[in-house]
């Protein structure tokens, strides 16, 4: 039993090792400048680091572009549309908006699942360690009674 | 379990370790992501989406109003989502272009920008519909004054070129930088920079409207 207890504690120790490396890092940045598309952007960014998929990211990517154009448009106006111009400027910000929010969701949810996926992924490698050595150990007690068989076989015949 | 304590244990915890690190080692493999090269596409098109057409009956010498029907493309192929803008500058002869050594702009004036996010190995195909609308010629020189891009015109204070020979569009590729919150011109990091321009001759020596 002493070597079953051995095996515990080493995959204990490993999922432990595994379980306190950090996963991602996220840059530290200065918004001073257009705060609204640095922080989405960088919402985004961290998104995918957190390991979000791109089918998650592309509404987020399609609402930024929207953000865009709505700038974009905006930028084109004559300077007596300044009411076109501040409706356009705020649904671009409040797309922005809406772009962080839910990038940063994302990024909580991903990060959990990249977590979780992470954790499963080892466990499994560890019990796949564990499988294999006691398939070993049994391969290695039926050779050695084969071994015995083998070498102990013997025929009486009477003479 | 009478077999187990037949077995030598160094053997079995050797397995064990063994068959452990190799299964992790499969599990770091399938999680992590192989590095790949990091860069941008950027072209330009004619209106057959071909290399090849770019000025009608393939003449660089432009009319006054004739249109020119390009597409502007961008494959981002940096792993993750880019913010870019391309630059649309106005050159001439003596214009410096943009220093693929020095990682610096052309000195030229901007005219206009188009921004994008884009996705991860996404392309983005810009429709880029323009003609010189308005020219005048003063001492042996044509100025441009305004160019109509996608259906919106633009005033130009100080386009020249002497005898109307070898005006260029420059388009220039810059990315947003996370880090300094501003749009730079090419991408990477300080030891490894690259960037990404085109420039397109025409001359506007026959000033009048199109046949």
């Amino acid at each position: 039993m002493k070597i079953f207890k051995w095996l515990i504690v080493t995959a204990t120790i490993l999922i432990a090792i595994i379980m306190i490396t950090p996963f991602y890092g996220r840059a530290q940045i200065s918004l001073t400048l257009q705060p609204g598309f640095g922080q989405a952007i960088t919402a985004i960014n961290n998104a995918e680091a957190a390991g979000a998929y791109p089918n998650e990211i592309l509404p987020l990517v399609a609402l930024l572009n929207r953000a865009l154009d709505l700038n974009q448009k905006a930028s084109t106006l004559q300077l007596n549309q300044t009411g076109e111009h501040d409706q356009l400027i705020s649904s671009a910000n409040q797309a922005l908006v809406n772009v962080t929010n839910q990038a940063n969701d994302l990024t909580t949810r991903s990060a959990q699942r990249a977590h979780s996926n992470k954790i499963i992924t080892s466990a499994s490698g560890i019990i796949i360690a564990v499988l294999g050595t006691f398939g070993y150990v049994v391969a290695a007690e039926f050779y050695q009674r084969y071994r015995i068989k083998r070498t102990f076989q013997m025929k009486v015949k009477r003479k | 379990m009478k077999f187990i304590s037949t077995q030598n244990r160094r053997t079995l915890i050797t397995v064990f370790l063994v068959l452990a690190i190799i299964s992790e080692m499969g599990a770091y493999v399938a999680l992590t992501p192989p590095p790949t090269d990091q860069f941008f596409q950027f072209y330009v098109l004619d209106k057959n989406m071909l290399a090849a057409d770019y000025y009608p009956q393939n003449n660089t010498n432009l009319l006054l109003d004739s249109k020119i029907s390009w597409y502007l493309g961008v494959t981002n192929l940096m792993g993750n989502v880019q913010l870019i803008e391309i630059r649309l500058k106005l050159g001439n002869e003596t214009t410096i272009p943009p220093n693929d050594t020095t990682d610096t702009p052309a000195s030229a004036p901007e005219l206009v920008a188009f921004d994008r996010a884009l996705m991860d190995n996404e392309t983005w195909t810009l429709p880029f519909d323009w003609s010189i609308t308005n020219v005048t010629t003063t001492t042996g020189s044509a100025h441009i004054l305004t160019v109509q891009i996608n259906n919106q015109t633009y005033q130009i204070s100080d386009w020249s070129a002497l005898k109307g020979y070898n005006f260029r569009l420059i388009l220039e590729l810059w990315v947003w930088q996370g880090d300094t919150n501003t749009f730079e011109f090419g991408w990477g990091n300080s030891a490894e920079r690259r960037t990404a321009w085109l420039q397109l001759w025409f001359n506007m020596t026959n000033i009048g409207p199109p046949p």
